[in-house]
């Protein structure tokens, strides 16, 4: 097992950002979906090493996540930067902490996406930014990538192009994206978590979930479903009958974050 | 030693400015002077990277805290020593006020990195702790002051203030 996360729970002050969360990836590209604030880019953290979590346990490669720092490269939600420092000075830095640094993909990865050298980072776009941050992470030779959104800020082109190269990047590594795109994790995913108010509350594998669901009818309902969430077009029930058809990826998500949602109504 | 080497590459990268500065700045004898001199560069080391959200970058990184922590002290102590052995060598300074300002360096970084992780400020409230400390280095308090270093209790504590502070900060600090 690459990563193994057990009962994992963070709290900054009186804010919960992740309680007992539980998953395991194994290979290929696992996602994280949830809506904005539901403890994605916490569960990150935690693995990024950059912080602790105040419960659970998280082994990578078997170890400690501090003894294999090396092997893991992060793209940060944040895109944050260091000042004053241009392309040039972010590969000499990074061919210095990450061992297996590989300047000859990093040099394409720049060129294909036409990174500007002579401009300091901080000044670049939002996409490019992006772009540029990508670069360096994947082209850090590290095992192991955690990608906070990566598609953030790019317009549909560079999406497509992004989405190709994980992909290409994915058959090779592991990689863990947080994202809230949908469609996006449908193309990229090999394996899931959604995540809401800090829990996760259902992971599989793309294609054996849909397999797992079906979108019926009340009428067809039995004891043996189990009902996740009624939908405008009928009901998605977790079941082993083959009953109605199979549902959307999109619709599995949003059926299980609806079943978890505190209602909120402003006539309450 | 790579990870020092970053560290120490990032901080002339990023800081370059402030370090040529403090570096000249610190030529300029007076004990008083010199100690906040030395805040300068201290506070505007990691104790800046906290205040800016910079150090969860670093972090990110194959960097652990206390590398990241000691490196800088070390690189700030470094800069400021060999001004200070300029001093004692151009000027015919007394070697002993450079010791006496190596002893202080511990506290000044500390209260900084206190400060800081506490989400007050790398600069203002540390500035306010120096001047009340080495206003009162007239009287008995020369004797315990971490600044003035009259004697072993100002070392001892200007080490427990370091120490301190590594905890602070190993307790991740401002979130």
């Amino acid at each position: 097992m690459i990563v193994e996360v057990k009962n994992l729970g963070k709290r900054f002050g009186s804010v919960v950002a992740v309680v007992d969360a539980s998953f395991e990836v194994e290979n290929g590209i696992f996602v994280l979906i949830g809506p904005n604030g539901a403890g994605k880019t916490t569960t990150l953290r935690c693995l990024s090493g950059e912080i602790t979590p105040d419960t659970g346990e998280i082994k990578i490669f078997g170890k400690e996540v501090k003894e294999v720092k090396e092997r893991i490269a992060v793209l940060r939600e944040d895109r944050n930067v260091f000042s004053n420092m241009k392309v040039k000075d972010y590969e000499e830095l990074y061919s210095l902490i990450y061992p297996k640094w590989n300047p000859v993909l990093f040099r394409r990865l720049v060129l294909h996406f036409n990174i500007p050298g002579d401009q300091p980072v901080e000044k670049f776009s939002a996409g490019m930014k992006t772009l540029f941050l990508l670069s360096l992470t994947i082209s850090s030779g590290a095992e192991l990538l955690l990608l906070d959104e990566p598609t953030q800020g790019l317009d549909p082109i560079k999406k497509e192009e992004v989405m190709k190269i994980l992909r290409e990047v994915g058959e090779e590594r592991v990689l863990i994206i947080a994202s809230h795109h949908l469609e996006e994790i449908e193309m990229l995913a090999d394996n899931f978590a959604i995540i809401n108010e800090g829990k996760v509350i259902y992971g599989d594998n793309l294609d054996a979930a849909k397999e797992k669901h079906r979108i019926i009818q009340a009428s067809e309902l039995t004891e043996e479903d189990e009902i996740i969430s009624v939908l405008e077009n009928g009901m998605l029930v977790r079941t082993e009958r083959e009953v109605g058809r199979y549902p959307r990826f999109r619709e599995l998500v949003l059926a299980y974050i609806e079943r978890s949602l505190k209602h909120f109504s402003i006539l309450d | 030693m790579k990870r020092m080497e970053f560290v120490l590459k990032r901080d002339f990268k990023e800081k370059s400015g402030l370090i040529i500065v403090a570096f000249f700045l610190f030529l300029i004898p007076p004990h008083f002077w010199r100690i906040i001199v030395s805040l300068i560069l201290f506070s505007y080391l990691l104790p800046k990277d906290v205040e800016d959200g910079k150090e969860s970058l670093l972090l990110s990184l194959p960097l652990k805290r206390w590398e990241i922590f000691l490196y800088d002290f070390f690189i700030g102590t470094t800069i400021l020593l060999i001004a200070g052995f300029i001093t004692v060598g151009v000027l015919k300074m007394n070697i002993t006020s450079v010791f006496r300002l190596l002893l202080a360096f511990p506290f000044i970084y500390g209260v900084s990195m206190i400060s800081s992780t506490a989400g007050k400020g790398n600069f203002g409230i540390p500035l306010l702790i120096l001047i009340l400390d080495m206003a009162f280095s007239w009287s008995w308090w020369r004797y315990v002051s971490p600044l003035y270093q009259g004697s072993i209790i100002g070392a001892v504590i200007s080490i427990l203030v370091f120490v301190l502070s590594f905890i602070c900060f190993n307790k991740e600090g401002k979130m």
